[in-house]
Protein backbone atom coordinates (compact mmCIF):
# COMPACT_ATOMS: atom_id res chain seq x y z
CA UNK A 1 0.00 0.00 0.00
CA UNK A 2 2.92 2.34 0.85
CA UNK A 3 4.88 1.95 -2.17
CA UNK A 4 2.35 3.11 -4.82
CA UNK A 5 2.22 6.27 -2.25
CA UNK A 6 5.49 7.01 -2.26
CA UNK A 7 5.79 6.41 -5.85
CA UNK A 8 3.52 8.82 -6.76
CA UNK A 9 4.97 11.05 -3.90
CA UNK A 10 8.65 10.84 -5.69
CA UNK A 11 6.82 11.33 -9.23
CA UNK A 12 4.81 14.49 -7.76
CA UNK A 13 8.24 15.61 -6.08
CA UNK A 14 10.37 14.81 -9.79
CA UNK A 15 7.28 16.39 -11.75
CA UNK A 16 7.20 19.58 -9.59
CA UNK A 17 11.11 19.47 -9.70
CA UNK A 18 11.11 19.50 -13.70
CA UNK A 19 8.34 22.33 -13.99
CA UNK A 20 11.16 24.57 -11.74
CA UNK A 21 13.80 23.51 -13.82
CA UNK A 22 11.49 24.13 -17.08
CA UNK A 23 10.40 27.86 -15.14
CA UNK A 24 14.52 28.37 -14.57
CA UNK A 25 15.57 27.87 -17.97
CA UNK A 26 12.73 29.62 -19.38
CA UNK A 27 13.93 32.85 -17.22
CA UNK A 28 17.58 32.78 -17.48
CA UNK A 29 16.66 32.08 -21.32
CA UNK A 30 14.66 35.39 -21.35
CA UNK A 31 17.58 37.45 -19.08
CA UNK A 32 19.73 38.09 -21.95
CA UNK A 33 16.97 37.79 -25.34
CA UNK A 34 18.05 40.93 -25.89
CA UNK A 35 18.42 42.30 -29.13
CA UNK A 36 20.31 45.75 -29.92
CA UNK A 37 19.24 48.82 -31.49
CA UNK A 38 19.57 48.40 -35.44
CA UNK A 39 22.58 49.35 -36.92
CA UNK A 40 24.68 48.62 -34.13
CA UNK A 41 27.79 47.52 -36.56
CA UNK A 42 27.06 50.87 -38.20
CA UNK A 43 27.73 52.81 -34.86
CA UNK A 44 30.77 50.61 -33.40
CA UNK A 45 32.22 51.09 -37.16
CA UNK A 46 31.77 54.52 -36.84
CA UNK A 47 33.24 54.60 -33.70
CA UNK A 48 36.41 52.85 -34.10
CA UNK A 49 36.76 55.57 -37.79
CA UNK A 50 36.57 57.92 -35.32
CA UNK A 51 39.11 56.52 -32.97
CA UNK A 52 41.79 55.66 -35.85
CA UNK A 53 41.33 59.73 -36.69
CA UNK A 54 42.14 60.34 -32.91
CA UNK A 55 44.89 58.13 -32.45
CA UNK A 56 46.39 59.80 -36.00
CA UNK A 57 45.88 63.09 -34.73
CA UNK A 58 47.35 62.46 -31.66
CA UNK A 59 50.23 61.06 -33.35
CA UNK A 60 50.37 64.10 -35.26
CA UNK A 61 50.66 66.11 -32.31
CA UNK A 62 53.08 63.46 -30.50
CA UNK A 63 55.44 63.90 -33.20
CA UNK A 64 55.20 67.89 -33.28
CA UNK A 65 55.85 67.75 -29.74
CA UNK A 66 59.01 66.11 -30.46
CA UNK A 67 59.82 67.79 -33.12
CA UNK A 68 59.60 71.14 -31.24
CA UNK A 69 61.55 69.01 -28.22
CA UNK A 70 64.84 68.22 -30.15
CA UNK A 71 65.02 71.79 -31.95
CA UNK A 72 65.35 73.14 -28.15
CA UNK A 73 68.12 70.65 -27.49
CA UNK A 74 69.53 70.76 -30.66
CA UNK A 75 69.95 74.94 -30.07
CA UNK A 76 70.65 74.33 -26.21
CA UNK A 77 73.62 71.44 -27.52
CA UNK A 78 74.64 74.34 -29.77
CA UNK A 79 74.47 77.10 -27.54
CA UNK A 80 76.73 75.29 -25.11
CA UNK A 81 79.19 73.99 -27.27
CA UNK A 82 79.70 77.37 -28.47
CA UNK A 83 79.83 78.86 -24.95
CA UNK A 84 82.10 75.82 -24.10
CA UNK A 85 84.47 76.69 -27.18
CA UNK A 86 85.29 79.85 -25.92
CA UNK A 87 89.05 79.93 -25.22
CA UNK A 88 89.53 80.61 -21.34
CA UNK A 89 91.74 83.22 -19.70
CA UNK A 90 95.43 81.96 -20.60
CA UNK A 91 96.47 83.62 -17.95
CA UNK A 92 95.18 80.78 -15.61
CA UNK A 93 98.04 78.92 -15.20
CA UNK A 94 100.22 81.72 -13.88
CA UNK A 95 96.80 82.74 -11.61
CA UNK A 96 98.54 80.63 -8.76
CA UNK A 97 101.45 82.79 -8.55
CA UNK A 98 101.98 84.75 -5.57
CA UNK A 99 103.80 87.29 -4.93
CA UNK A 100 105.89 87.20 -1.57
CA UNK A 101 105.35 90.33 0.38
CA UNK A 102 108.02 92.35 1.38
CA UNK A 103 107.47 92.28 5.09
CA UNK A 104 108.08 88.03 4.43
CA UNK A 105 111.09 89.15 2.56
CA UNK A 106 112.31 91.58 5.12
CA UNK A 107 111.78 89.15 8.34
CA UNK A 108 113.26 86.50 5.88
CA UNK A 109 116.43 88.66 5.01
CA UNK A 110 117.02 89.68 9.03
CA UNK A 111 116.93 86.35 10.09
CA UNK A 112 119.55 85.55 7.59
CA UNK A 113 121.72 88.45 8.42
CA UNK A 114 121.08 89.20 11.84
CA UNK A 115 123.35 86.80 14.53
CA UNK A 116 122.81 83.21 14.43
CA UNK A 117 120.87 82.21 17.62
CA UNK A 118 123.04 80.68 19.97
CA UNK A 119 122.76 77.68 21.71
CA UNK A 120 125.28 76.32 24.60
CA UNK A 121 127.60 78.85 23.61
CA UNK A 122 128.04 77.09 20.16
CA UNK A 123 126.73 78.58 17.30
CA UNK A 124 124.13 76.71 15.15
CA UNK A 125 124.29 76.62 11.63
CA UNK A 126 121.23 78.36 10.49
CA UNK A 127 119.55 76.92 7.23
CA UNK A 128 117.81 79.51 5.37
CA UNK A 129 114.24 78.37 5.16
CA UNK A 130 112.57 80.04 2.28
CA UNK A 131 109.07 80.62 3.11
CA UNK A 132 106.20 78.11 2.27
CA UNK A 133 104.70 81.37 -0.01
CA UNK A 134 108.13 81.81 -2.15
CA UNK A 135 108.19 78.00 -2.83
CA UNK A 136 105.20 77.95 -4.07
CA UNK A 137 105.56 80.52 -6.01
CA UNK A 138 108.66 79.24 -7.63
CA UNK A 139 106.86 75.87 -7.70
CA UNK A 140 104.06 77.87 -9.98
CA UNK A 141 107.13 80.02 -11.97
CA UNK A 142 108.55 76.30 -12.92
CA UNK A 143 105.21 75.03 -14.15
CA UNK A 144 104.87 78.68 -16.72
CA UNK A 145 104.99 76.84 -20.25
CA UNK A 146 105.46 80.50 -21.58
CA UNK A 147 107.44 82.93 -20.43
CA UNK A 148 107.31 86.00 -19.61
CA UNK A 149 103.76 85.15 -18.22
CA UNK A 150 101.29 86.54 -20.30
CA UNK A 151 99.24 89.30 -19.07
CA UNK A 152 95.28 88.85 -18.69
CA UNK A 153 94.21 89.54 -22.29
CA UNK A 154 92.19 92.46 -23.23
CA UNK A 155 88.56 92.92 -24.47
CA UNK A 156 90.23 93.35 -28.44
CA UNK A 157 92.35 90.22 -27.76
CA UNK A 158 89.72 88.52 -26.57
CA UNK A 159 87.63 89.01 -29.31
CA UNK A 160 90.42 88.27 -31.94
CA UNK A 161 90.63 85.06 -30.18
CA UNK A 162 86.95 83.84 -29.91
CA UNK A 163 87.79 84.67 -34.18
CA UNK A 164 90.69 82.86 -34.22
CA UNK A 165 88.72 79.98 -32.35
CA UNK A 166 85.78 79.97 -34.40
CA UNK A 167 87.40 81.15 -38.27
CA UNK A 168 90.46 79.63 -37.92
CA UNK A 169 91.07 79.76 -41.62
CA UNK A 170 89.81 83.02 -42.53
CA UNK A 171 92.19 84.66 -39.27
CA UNK A 172 95.24 82.69 -41.50
CA UNK A 173 94.30 84.07 -44.57
CA UNK A 174 93.71 87.82 -43.01
CA UNK A 175 97.13 87.02 -40.77
CA UNK A 176 99.13 85.92 -44.29
CA UNK A 177 98.02 88.82 -46.13
CA UNK A 178 99.06 91.09 -43.30
CA UNK A 179 102.27 89.34 -43.23
CA UNK A 180 102.73 90.16 -46.66
CA UNK A 181 101.60 93.76 -46.54
CA UNK A 182 104.45 94.67 -43.83
CA UNK A 183 106.95 92.44 -45.81
CA UNK A 184 106.11 95.01 -48.61
CA UNK A 185 106.53 97.85 -46.13
CA UNK A 186 109.65 97.19 -44.98
CA UNK A 187 110.98 96.02 -48.75
CA UNK A 188 109.78 99.55 -50.14
CA UNK A 189 111.00 101.46 -46.97
CA UNK A 190 114.74 99.63 -47.62
CA UNK A 191 114.51 100.84 -51.69
CA UNK A 192 114.00 104.52 -50.36
CA UNK A 193 116.44 104.20 -47.51
CA UNK A 194 119.19 102.94 -50.16
CA UNK A 195 118.17 105.47 -53.04
CA UNK A 196 118.15 108.38 -50.44
CA UNK A 197 121.50 106.93 -49.17
CA UNK A 198 123.02 106.54 -52.79
CA UNK A 199 121.94 110.13 -53.98
CA UNK A 200 123.95 112.88 -53.39
CA UNK B 1 25.59 39.74 -41.08
CA UNK B 2 25.15 42.44 -43.92
CA UNK B 3 25.12 40.98 -47.22
CA UNK B 4 28.75 41.21 -49.30
CA UNK B 5 30.48 41.18 -45.75
CA UNK B 6 33.76 39.25 -45.20
CA UNK B 7 33.67 36.88 -42.23
CA UNK B 8 35.95 36.77 -39.74
CA UNK B 9 37.41 32.94 -41.37
CA UNK B 10 37.37 34.54 -44.74
CA UNK B 11 39.14 37.34 -43.92
CA UNK B 12 41.48 35.68 -42.49
CA UNK B 13 41.86 32.86 -44.79
CA UNK B 14 42.64 36.38 -47.58
CA UNK B 15 45.02 37.50 -44.84
CA UNK B 16 43.56 40.79 -45.11
CA UNK B 17 44.80 43.43 -42.93
CA UNK B 18 43.81 43.64 -39.50
CA UNK B 19 41.08 46.98 -40.39
CA UNK B 20 39.20 44.50 -42.66
CA UNK B 21 39.50 41.53 -39.89
CA UNK B 22 38.65 43.77 -37.56
CA UNK B 23 35.26 45.06 -39.61
CA UNK B 24 34.38 41.66 -40.01
CA UNK B 25 34.69 41.03 -36.36
CA UNK B 26 32.35 43.35 -36.03
CA UNK B 27 29.66 42.29 -38.34
CA UNK B 28 30.42 38.97 -37.02
CA UNK B 29 30.18 38.83 -33.32
CA UNK B 30 29.04 42.47 -32.60
CA UNK B 31 25.61 41.21 -31.04
CA UNK B 32 27.55 38.45 -29.01
CA UNK B 33 29.60 40.93 -27.22
CA UNK B 34 27.07 43.24 -27.07
CA UNK B 35 24.60 40.20 -24.93
CA UNK B 36 27.59 39.60 -22.92
CA UNK B 37 27.60 43.28 -21.67
CA UNK B 38 24.43 43.35 -21.10
CA UNK B 39 23.85 40.68 -19.52
CA UNK B 40 26.09 42.47 -16.70
CA UNK B 41 25.26 45.73 -17.51
CA UNK B 42 21.20 45.32 -17.76
CA UNK B 43 20.89 48.01 -19.51
CA UNK B 44 20.59 48.79 -23.47
CA UNK B 45 22.45 51.88 -23.67
CA UNK B 46 25.45 50.79 -21.15
CA UNK B 47 25.38 47.70 -23.21
CA UNK B 48 26.00 49.45 -26.85
CA UNK B 49 28.66 51.72 -25.14
CA UNK B 50 30.08 48.68 -23.50
CA UNK B 51 30.28 47.01 -26.81
CA UNK B 52 31.62 50.07 -28.67
CA UNK B 53 34.60 50.43 -25.97
CA UNK B 54 35.04 47.03 -26.26
CA UNK B 55 36.30 47.25 -30.16
CA UNK B 56 37.57 50.44 -29.35
CA UNK B 57 40.37 48.22 -27.24
CA UNK B 58 40.27 45.35 -29.94
CA UNK B 59 41.34 48.12 -32.39
CA UNK B 60 44.66 49.15 -30.29
CA UNK B 61 45.35 45.79 -30.02
CA UNK B 62 44.65 45.35 -33.72
CA UNK B 63 48.19 44.12 -34.79
CA UNK B 64 47.44 40.86 -32.32
CA UNK B 65 44.63 40.20 -34.11
CA UNK B 66 45.66 37.56 -36.85
CA UNK B 67 47.71 35.48 -34.25
CA UNK B 68 44.65 35.20 -31.83
CA UNK B 69 43.34 31.88 -32.06
CA UNK B 70 39.72 31.95 -30.80
CA UNK B 71 38.48 34.87 -31.71
CA UNK B 72 35.17 34.48 -30.51
CA UNK B 73 36.41 33.81 -26.76
CA UNK B 74 38.84 36.73 -26.77
CA UNK B 75 36.19 39.20 -27.86
CA UNK B 76 33.83 37.30 -25.29
CA UNK B 77 36.66 37.81 -22.75
CA UNK B 78 37.37 41.68 -23.57
CA UNK B 79 33.68 42.35 -23.35
CA UNK B 80 33.49 40.30 -20.12
CA UNK B 81 35.90 42.55 -18.70
CA UNK B 82 34.77 45.74 -20.17
CA UNK B 83 31.16 45.10 -18.93
CA UNK B 84 32.15 44.68 -15.61
CA UNK B 85 34.62 47.56 -15.47
CA UNK B 86 31.27 49.93 -16.37
CA UNK B 87 29.28 48.23 -13.80
CA UNK B 88 32.08 48.89 -11.14
CA UNK B 89 32.44 52.33 -12.34
CA UNK B 90 28.56 52.73 -12.51
CA UNK B 91 26.92 50.53 -10.16
CA UNK B 92 23.84 52.27 -10.40
CA UNK B 93 20.52 49.89 -10.19
CA UNK B 94 20.08 48.62 -14.12
CA UNK B 95 16.94 50.55 -15.33
CA UNK B 96 15.98 48.12 -17.62
CA UNK B 97 15.64 45.54 -14.40
CA UNK B 98 13.70 48.29 -12.49
CA UNK B 99 11.14 48.48 -15.27
CA UNK B 100 10.41 44.78 -15.06
CA UNK B 101 10.61 44.43 -11.59
CA UNK B 102 8.05 47.32 -11.64
CA UNK B 103 6.01 45.62 -14.07
CA UNK B 104 5.97 42.19 -12.21
CA UNK B 105 5.00 43.97 -9.35
CA UNK B 106 2.26 45.89 -10.97
CA UNK B 107 0.95 42.68 -12.49
CA UNK B 108 1.13 40.69 -9.27
CA UNK B 109 -1.92 38.99 -9.67
CA UNK B 110 -2.66 36.53 -11.95
CA UNK B 111 -0.59 36.34 -14.78
CA UNK B 112 -3.66 37.38 -18.36
CA UNK B 113 -1.09 35.48 -20.70
CA UNK B 114 2.51 34.12 -20.89
CA UNK B 115 3.85 36.70 -22.11
CA UNK B 116 3.46 39.32 -18.91
CA UNK B 117 4.32 35.66 -16.88
CA UNK B 118 7.55 35.36 -18.19
CA UNK B 119 7.97 38.92 -17.68
CA UNK B 120 6.97 38.83 -14.24
CA UNK B 121 9.12 35.75 -13.73
CA UNK B 122 12.22 38.28 -15.09
CA UNK B 123 10.72 40.58 -12.42
CA UNK B 124 11.71 38.03 -9.97
CA UNK B 125 14.81 36.57 -10.85
CA UNK B 126 17.13 39.63 -11.83
CA UNK B 127 17.12 40.82 -8.35
CA UNK B 128 18.00 37.04 -7.28
CA UNK B 129 20.86 36.46 -9.73
CA UNK B 130 22.46 39.62 -8.55
CA UNK B 131 21.78 38.69 -4.87
CA UNK B 132 24.10 35.73 -6.13
CA UNK B 133 27.76 35.41 -4.55
CA UNK B 134 30.46 36.70 -7.38
CA UNK B 135 31.35 33.25 -8.17
CA UNK B 136 28.44 31.75 -8.75
CA UNK B 137 26.73 34.67 -10.16
CA UNK B 138 29.44 35.13 -13.17
CA UNK B 139 29.21 31.72 -14.71
CA UNK B 140 25.51 31.84 -14.64
CA UNK B 141 24.75 35.37 -16.08
CA UNK B 142 26.98 34.34 -18.85
CA UNK B 143 26.12 30.85 -19.55
CA UNK B 144 22.54 32.72 -20.29
CA UNK B 145 24.50 34.08 -22.81
CA UNK B 146 22.89 31.66 -25.52
CA UNK B 147 26.08 31.81 -27.85
CA UNK B 148 28.28 30.80 -24.88
CA UNK B 149 28.85 27.44 -24.42
CA UNK B 150 30.24 26.51 -21.12
CA UNK B 151 33.92 25.68 -22.24
CA UNK B 152 33.47 29.38 -23.70
CA UNK B 153 32.02 30.51 -20.31
CA UNK B 154 35.38 28.98 -18.57
CA UNK B 155 37.59 30.72 -21.15
CA UNK B 156 36.07 34.27 -20.22
CA UNK B 157 36.34 33.69 -16.62
CA UNK B 158 39.91 32.02 -16.68
CA UNK B 159 38.34 28.68 -14.81
CA UNK B 160 38.65 25.42 -15.96
CA UNK B 161 35.25 23.76 -17.46
CA UNK B 162 34.47 21.20 -14.32
CA UNK B 163 34.32 24.60 -12.11
CA UNK B 164 32.16 26.31 -14.69
CA UNK B 165 29.67 23.51 -14.09
CA UNK B 166 29.36 22.97 -10.64
CA UNK B 167 29.03 26.51 -10.27
CA UNK B 168 26.35 27.30 -12.01
CA UNK B 169 24.48 24.02 -10.50
CA UNK B 170 25.11 25.50 -7.27
CA UNK B 171 23.83 28.73 -8.44
CA UNK B 172 20.49 27.09 -10.04
CA UNK B 173 20.17 24.95 -6.53
CA UNK B 174 20.10 28.52 -5.01
CA UNK B 175 18.19 30.55 -7.63
CA UNK B 176 15.22 27.15 -7.17
CA UNK B 177 14.89 27.39 -3.70
CA UNK B 178 14.06 31.25 -3.89
CA UNK B 179 11.79 30.78 -6.46
CA UNK B 180 9.87 27.75 -4.28
CA UNK B 181 9.75 30.16 -1.61
CA UNK B 182 8.39 33.18 -3.51
CA UNK B 183 5.57 31.10 -5.14
CA UNK B 184 4.67 29.03 -1.59
CA UNK B 185 4.71 32.72 0.40
CA UNK B 186 1.77 33.52 -2.58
Amino acid sequence: MEEPNQKRGSDGYDKAGDELENVLDAALGGYTAVEPRAGLEQRVLASLRAERIRVADHAWWRWRWAGALATIVAVAVALAWKAGKQSPPLVAKSASVRIQSPLTLGTHAASVDGDAPRLHGHSVRYTPRRPLQAQSAAAAISRLDVFPSPQPLNEQEKIMASYLAEYPEHAALIARARMDALRRDVEERKAISSDSGSQP
Amino acid sequence: MVAGTVTVDEALARQQTSEELLEAAVYEHSRLVFRIAYSVLRNHHDAEDATQETFVKVLRQSRKLNQVEDLRAWLARIAWRVAVDRHKKTSHLAMDDLEHGGRALQSSGIPADDAVQEKQLHGLLAPMIAALPVRLRDPIVLSTVEELSASEVARVLGINEAAVRSRLFRARQILKAKLVQRISRK
